[in-house]
């Protein structure tokens, strides 16, 4: 839990400053998959404004997508942060090159929040995700430096993080239109440790191939799961169906291989899925129905982009078909955290599933 | 009688002086001030040549402070016999920068807004890199420590989400 309090408490802070002498290189540092949850505040804060960004060269300016953004003062109080030299405060241990502490915190001695956009962004391009994430919650105008989406900075862990495949697909990143984004979903793609060992992820990391091995079923599942808010994967089945293939999502313990030819998912307690062949919903292995609930529901084309939705807050999950809503598949879903996942049957066959984010609503 | 800054100048101590918005005034050497493109471009728009102690034509300078100033012309003098004065990635940072970038905050802040003015690449480079080093390995409670700012007070689900899933 990250907790946010008005008024900082006097703490001793020593603070080490590494000045490499080498190169200090952008780091490709592995991410280390972080399932806990973490309650963030907000990037987006309605305290309002006086005095605008300075910024020299506002060439990274993007027009923010609709989430309201304003620019802020720091200090909270609309006093101006006070520049002038202050004394070190008392009872410091000063390292030596001890950034100054603050007294109180309405009046940072120092703040370099207001440095100008430009030279925020080449700071940030040097900063690993991890420490973007710091970053973003420190103070207003770093975090809406941060939060634009198609920066330097995002852009530059695209190309680091995703395989080149990926990025030179046209359609596969169709939805996402921001490199922020495409970043994201890369972190909510199919897991290549989460995977059937008769599946294998291609090169472009988004789409999985399973291999033609006799009678057996295989899955796989994203790499990460959702357990809070309204999440939309967009899933599209490359080749053919075969007999059963299904699309749903299961917790962290459901099967991902088994013997014969059976829907996998949907087949316990763990998963809930969607059988494409004959639009029949299964969980526990009971089959609930058909889905969509009409006469003669379409057969699934091969190449048509289905949308999986998972409601944690109010606990359904429902499909769209090229943007065509199906109805409500599953309800009262427990809260648990949940991955995409898919099972198939078919030789060679293949499946594609790109995280899209919270799905428009109306 | 064209100025020209290839002309090397006869006189005794060729540099140009610029003065601050509080009146400071510091001379540079027409060598340290290559790697300054806003002063090189200002220089050769507007015609000056390099005079004695800068007396002819000074240059006002706008947003910078006087110390800030001085220590951007620092250096410039120590590295303006560089061979590559615009190269792009500076990867070595030498121990002369190392001791040089020892400064407090705001010292620091400055050096980077006035570098990022002034458009000397090299020094905007690495000082923006020792600031990256300080944000390294930080949560955003040392970081406000550090640089100052006020916590983002309200929370929405929406960009909870969105920062987890940044993560």
């Amino acid at each position: 839990m990250v907790l946010f309090f008005e008024t900082f408490f006097e703490c001793s802070f020593i603070i080490q400053v590494f000045l490499t002498e080498c190169s200090l290189i952008r780091e490709k540092q592995v991410m280390t998959e972080n399932n806990e949850e973490t309650i963030v505040p907000d990037e987006q804060c309605n305290l309002t404004s006086s005095t605008p960004m300075k910024s020299s060269d506002l060439e990274n300016v993007e027009s923010p997508i609709e989430r309201k953004i304003s620019i802020v003062e720091c200090d909270g109080e609309g006093n101006p942060p006070i520049e002038s030299s202050e004394e070190t405060p008392p009872d410091l241990t000063p390292h030596s090159v001890a950034p100054r502490r603050r007294r109180s915190p309405r009046r940072p001695e120092v703040s370099a929040s207001r440095l100008p956009l430009k030279v925020l962004n080449q700071i940030f391009q040097y900063l690993s995700l991890k420490d973007l994430r710091s970053a973003m919650l420190t103070c207003h105008s770093w975090n809406n430096a941060l939060s634009m989406e198609d920066s330097d900075i995002w852009q530059q862990l695209l190309v680091q993080k995703l395989p080149e495949a990926a990025l030179s697909d046209p359609f596969l990143f169709v939805e996402l239109r921001s490199a922020r984004k495409k970043l994201r979903a890369w972190y909510f793609a199919w897991n290549t440790n989460d995977i059937s060992r008769n599946n294998y992820i291609r090169t472009n990391g988004f789409t999985v191939h399973r291999q033609p091995v006799a009678q057996s079923t295989d899955g796989v599942r994203g790499k990460r799961g959702v357990s809070q808010g309204v999440h939309a994967f967009d899933i599209t089945w490359d080749g053919p169906l075969g007999t059963v293939a299904v699309v749903g999502f299961a917790t962290k313990h459901a099967a991902l291989h088994c013997v014969g030819y059976i829907a996998l998912l949907g087949s316990d307690d763990q998963s809930w899925g969607w059988n494409l062949v004959d639009n029949v919903l299964m969980h526990n292995g009971v089959q609930l129905g058909v889905y969509p609930k009409m006469n003669n529901p379409p057969k699934y084309e091969v190449g048509e982009k289905i949308r999986l939705v998972i409601d944690c807050d109010m606990h359904v999950a429902y499909f769209e078909r090229n943007s065509e809503f199906l109805g409500i598949a599953f309800s009262h879903i427990p809260p648990l955290r949940l991955f995409p996942a898919v099972c198939a049957v078919y030789g060679n066959t293949e499946v594609t599933m790109v995280y899209v984010g919270s799905p428009q609503m109306g | 009688m064209t100025p020209s800054l290839k002309k090397s100048p006869k006189i005794e101590n060729p540099c140009f002086k610029l003065i601050t918005e509080d009146k400071e005034e510091v001379l540079i050497s027409e060598l340290a001030m290559k790697h300054s493109k806003f002063l090189t471009d200002l220089v050769s728009n507007f015609g000056f040549s390099p005079s004695e102690n800068g007396e002819k034509n000074p240059i006002q300078i706008q947003k910078v402070t006087g110390p800030t100033l001085k220590l951007i012309v620092k250096w410039c003098e120590h590295h303006k016999n560089d061979p590559k004065i615009r190269e792009m990635d500076y990867c070595t940072i030498t121990e002369w920068d190392q001791q040089f970038l020892q400064l407090g905050n705001k010292a620091m802040f400055d050096l980077v807004g006035a570098s990022n003015f002034l458009d000397v690449r090299i020094l905007f480079t690495i000082s923006t890199k020792t600031i990256a080093t300080w944000i390294k390995g930080k949560n955003p409670e040392q970081l406000r420590a550090i640089f100052g700012g006020t916590a983002p007070s309200e929370k929405s689900e929406n960009m909870q989400k969105r920062k987890r899933k940044i993560e």
